[in-house]
């Protein structure tokens, strides 16, 4: 909009309103092409600041030749504050195998943008096939924790202070030996404490071999398996992490995937969490909460089983954001490069539509399989952009000369897709050359604004490559705020709240869901970009315990500010 | 000097003329003729290499008919060779132009690699097959719904309202109901999705598009109905396609025997699955080739046969999950049935301890696998060893809660141990699983 705004001529002399208006009208239709050139012009929205910022990671994907398909899925991030000093921490995982030289890794942030490794004695150098990872405080004691899934392999470690994690799987009656891929931390009875929903993918056999059309192996793709069902851990609610597994009774064990990625929110507005999960290959699930610790997929009969063709595409990653500001959560999967990343934009409450082609999604500037994405207001314009990172699920991509050997037929770039603010977006991947020029075979995606600047950032786990941070240098970025929400009484930041921002020209909304992208675990803390907005003029939190007075009133205040709204100190609604 | 006469002049110019003509022919006769068909490098499967051989020597021999061109471009698609089979249909567009299936391969394909270069090739298949409407239908379809996808809805309309025609009016009678979906036009898309919910190609996908109207217009019980009974419909079939039907039966090779052997054995041919499966053992004796005949011979009952075929497989190769659970299976089978009712003897003891010993080989390589902790545990109830058949029983319910079978079983060995509220919470739950099936009834009335 900025751009139109420079570019607008003087009235001409003669009055000819007509051609004023046309001329106009002419800029409105380039506002795609303008957006592109400014962000050519200035060099991009990122940075890669991996090598200064200590983060030295090397995804480790185990043996290659073999063909082992869990392999080729990868592994993700998180972003917690472990240590509870406000800066945010990573964790990545690795693929490397029980008897690896490599693990996971945690890294402290020491300084803005600057992360130590802290893996040492940290309790978290796990060695394994390490898919998935959901942060969030499961005890209630103030320290976030981490769930972490995977191939054989499934564990809780609970943050014991100190820089040490613990693994209280069997204490804690914690048992997944499925195929695990994404998880997310979700209170789904709303009695205070964290329950777990684990996606399970396959039921795998690795003696299965699947070929390329030239008769080499290659990595098996789903069709070659039955998915297999997820699993739901209900908490018991002692600071002793106690689960059950009520993946049966709840409803969410009587249907199969293959499951990848998940996201929570209220999806049907009734103030209950819902989860809705990507499937590969067959009709997502949309599991509605019945509210009384049951689930019923409604998928079909709310719109967002099938694409508008009414096809089941590999679903991937999720992202998930109001993107044209009416007030209700939209949602994007991520798909093979054969087919297309699809939007369903929800409306009215509770229905979704596909919605793709209008919102100028369907013909991006190359194709290519996604699976971490996210949306984030990058620029701070007030709208919500997509970011999608990339890479092969079979050989044969057209990558030449990088450094990735034996996944160098595996790497694609990534995109980035501008959102104008009424849900049409325009993609900007050929001018931001640090996220989408790099060849990658691209899986966990985490966004947080890790140096606290007021601007999202980016963390890109790829398979057997380095991780990258990517720093947020986008120009001309708006005003913004970005709030915590926390319980004073849980001692946690409160997953599953709906936070409204309102300014002067409209309202915005975000729910505190870590659980999004693919196989990653996000900031818990909501960042909102205001355009020009110089003042808040209220904060609503729906808290997600639906008890009276569960909607409160924060006031508002100035921008460019960090807040943490405690519950119980706002005035209830 | 003299001046040439016009006579001269008319000559020499004829003369140029016909030389431009005659080279310019010789030139594009050159290029046409010694375009050379592809063939793909590294093909390791000598079967797919052999009919591709095959193919392209067809080719050779009328390397200037575009037909030959577009034969030999549908074998390397068949076989997935997209880059090399799109390169045969261009030549045969140019040389075969009244042929749709040429562009309509073409957008196939695009479809797949370059999404935006697809609908030209679709709308040139279209426009080509007017004159061939064994083709026309299937090809302007799949034009209507790409021009949807795409977002373009008013164009696809008018193709798939072209199209309310035999033979499979329903295609395009669910293509105008995602027509009117897209336009917000409820009432009209009901009506096209109900006609078209009948046809088996787009049963699951017409109820499932019926489930959301019924929501959006509030009628949340339709909407649950309709939405179980898509749930429960099996994926629908693709569209019939006749280019397209013909292209995967063109497939050669392990990928094209598997799939050929899947699709009988999805429609229960399971002697024909047997043959099929007899001829990719006699390429190579893989265990999973051997596997494949003996799950085959169990299907038709003939147990004697096929356990010499599967303790093969493991022995050919031990760490195959798979070969040993179906050992297990067709043990458990065939022995069950021998014993059924009757006491166990020496003989049917020693094959229910195979049971257990390849079932719990089964899960040190494939710790997940369900069905294997089902024949354990009922191996041991079997043999009377109901306390001992409790943990893996339990171990296949903490990967399949939804399975029938392990939840009547535990409750059998928990009745049989004592453990009476065990017993009727298990078997409560079978019955809640399948309501019809009267098994959980009749124990539950045992511990009564």
């Amino acid at each position: 909009m900025a751009a139109i705004r420079t570019a607008q001529p003087k009235p001409s002399r003669a009055g000819s309103k007509v051609r004023l208006v046309l001329f106009l009208l002419f800029l409105a239709g380039c506002a795609g092409n303008r957006i592109e050139k400014n962000q050519l012009a200035t060099g991009g929205w990122f940075e890669d600041i991996t090598a200064s910022s200590g983060l030295d990671f090397i995804h480790d994907p185990g043996p290659t030749g073999r063909y082992f398909m869990p392999q080729s899925m990868g592994s993700g991030a998180a972003c917690l504050d472990f240590d509870g000093d406000g800066w945010l921490d990573i964790y990545l995982l690795s693929f490397g195998g029980p008897d690896a030289k490599t693990t996971n890794r945690l890294f402290r942030q020491n300084t803005p943008g600057h992360f130590v490794d802290a893996t040492v004695g940290s309790g978290l150098a796990l060695s394994g096939h390490y898919h998935g990872v959901a942060a969030g405080d499961l005890n209630n004691d103030g320290k976030p924790d981490l769930l972490l899934t995977g191939f054989g392999t499934f564990k809780l470690m609970l943050n014991a202070g100190n820089g040490k994690f613990t693994d209280a799987t069997a204490a804690a009656g914690l048992n997944n030996l499925s195929w695990g891929s994404s998880a997310a931390l979700i209170d789904l009875d709303r009695d205070g404490w964290l329950d777990i929903f684990v996606v399970n993918y396959l039921d795998y056999d690795p003696k299965v071999d699947c070929k390329s059309p030239e008769g080499i192996s290659d990595f098996c793709g789903p069709n070659s398996f039955t998915g297999t069902t997820s699993k739901l851990f209900r908490n018991a609610g002692k600071a002793v992490a106690q689960f059950t597994d009520i993946s049966l009774d709840s409803g969410i064990g009587t249907l199969r995937g293959p499951g990848l990625g998940v996201t929570v929110a209220d999806y049907d507005g009734d103030n209950w969490p819902d989860l809705f999960v990507s499937n590969d290959g067959q009709p997502n699930r949309l599991w509605i909460n019945q509210r009384n610790a049951t689930f019923k997929d409604e998928a079909v009969s709310r719109g967002v089983a099938f694409t508008s063709i009414g096809k089941a595409y590999a679903g991937m990653g999720i992202a998930q954001g109001d993107v044209d500001g009416d007030g209700l959560i939209d949602l994007y999967v991520t798909h093979l490069g054969s087919e297309q990343n699809n939007l369903w934009r929800q409306g009215p409450r509770g229905q979704f539509r596909d919605r793709t082609a209008e919102s100028g999604l369907a013909m991006p500037r190359w194709r290519a399989t996604g699976f971490g994405t996210l949306m984030a207001d990058f620029n701070n314009d007030g709208h919500l952009d997509i970011v999608v990172v990339n890479g092969k699920v079979f050989r044969g991509g057209s990558a030449r000369g990088t450094n990735l050997g034996f996944w160098e037929t595996y790497a694609e770039k990534n995109q980035l897709f501008v959102n104008d603010g009424t849900g049409k977006f325009t993609d900007i991947s050929p001018a931001n050359d640090a996220l989408c020029g790099y060849w990658n075979v691209a899986r966990g995606l985490v966004c947080a604004d890790f140096d606290n600047d007021g601007a999202p950032d980016l963390l890109i786990a790829p398979i057997g490559d380095r991780a990258r941070l990517l720093k947020n240098v986008a120009p001309n970025r708006g005003n913004w705020l970005k709030v915590r929400a926390f319980d004073p009484k849980l001692d946690r930041d409160t997953y599953g709240a709906e936070i409204v921002v309102k300014t002067e020209s409209r309202e915005l909304l975000r729910v505190l869901s870590p659980a999004e992208s693919y196989l990653s675990s996000n900031s818990a803390v909501a960042h909102f970009g205001l355009g020009k907005a110089s003042h808040i003029q209220e904060i609503r939190v729906k808290w997600p315990n639906g008890q009276p007075g569960s909607t409160e009133i924060f006031p508002g205040g100035p921008v460019n500010q960090n807040i943490v709204l405690r519950r119980g100190e706002g005035k209830s609604q | 000097m003299k001046q040439p006469g016009p006579f001269f002049s008319l000559m020499a110019l004829a003369t140029a003329a016909f030389a431009i003509i005659g080279i310019g022919s010789w030139l594009l006769w050159t290029l046409l003729a010694t375009t050379k068909p592809p063939l793909p490098e590294d093909i390791s499967d000598p079967e797919v290499r052999a009919t591709l051989d095959r193919a392209r020597a067809r080719l050779e021999q009328s390397i200037s008919d575009g037909k030959a061109w577009g034969d030999y471009g549908t074998v390397l698609l068949a076989n997935l060779f997209d880059q090399p089979a799109d390169f045969c249909f261009i030549e045969a567009m140019k040389r075969d132009p009244g042929n749709p299936r040429w562009p309509y391969a073409r957008g196939q394909i695009a479809l797949k690699r370059q999404p935006e270069l697809a609908i030209a090739f679709l709308e040139k298949a279209a426009q080509v097959a007017r004159s061939r409407p064994l083709y026309r239908q299937a090809f302007v379809l799949t034009l209507a719904e790409a021009l949807l996808e795409k977002g373009d809805t008013d164009q696809a309309e008018i193709w798939f309202n072209e199209q309310l025609c035999p033979p499979d009016p329903e295609r395009a009678r669910f293509g105008l109901g995602l027509v009117a979906m897209a336009k917000g036009d409820h009432a009209t898309a009901t009506r096209f999705f109900e006609e078209a919910a009948k046809h088996p190609s787009c049963r699951k996908q017409a109820k499932a598009q019926l489930a959301f109207l019924a929501r959006s217009r509030g009628d949340l019980i339709t909407a649950r109905q309709l939405e179980s009974e898509s749930a429960l419909l099996e994926q629908d079939p693709p569209w019939p396609d006749p280019y397209l039907d013909m292209v995967v039966t063109l497939q050669a090779g392990s990928r094209g025997a598997q799939r050929r052997i899947a699709l009988l054995e999805r429609d229960g041919k399971y002697a024909e699955a047997l043959e099929a499966s007899l001829e990719v053992l006699a390429l190579k004796r893989t265990s999973q080739a051997l596997t494949g005949v003996g799950i085959n011979l169990a299907r038709l009952r003939r147990y004697q046969e096929a356990i010499p075929f599967l303790a093969e497989a493991v022995q050919v190769d031990p760490n195959d999950s798979n070969a040993h659970y179906t050992l297990a299976l067709v043990l458990f089978t065939q022995w069950e049935i021998s014993v059924a009712g009757g006491p166990v003897g020496a003989d049917a003891a020693s094959w229910f301890r195979q049971v257990i010993e390849h079932s719990k080989k089964t899960l040190a390589l494939k710790p997940d696998h369900a069905r294997a902790c089902l024949f354990w545990g009922l191996a041991h109830k079997h043999l009377g060893e109901n306390a001992e058949a409790i943990a893996p029983l339990r171990r296949g319910l903490s990967v399949e809660p939804q399975m029938f079978d392990l939840h009547l079983a535990l409750g059998q060995v928990l009745a049989a141990t004592g453990d009476t509220n065990g017993a009727k919470a298990s078997l409560a739950t079978a019955k809640q699983l399948r309501p019809a099936d009267p098994r959980p009834d009749t124990e539950l009335s045992r511990i009564k």
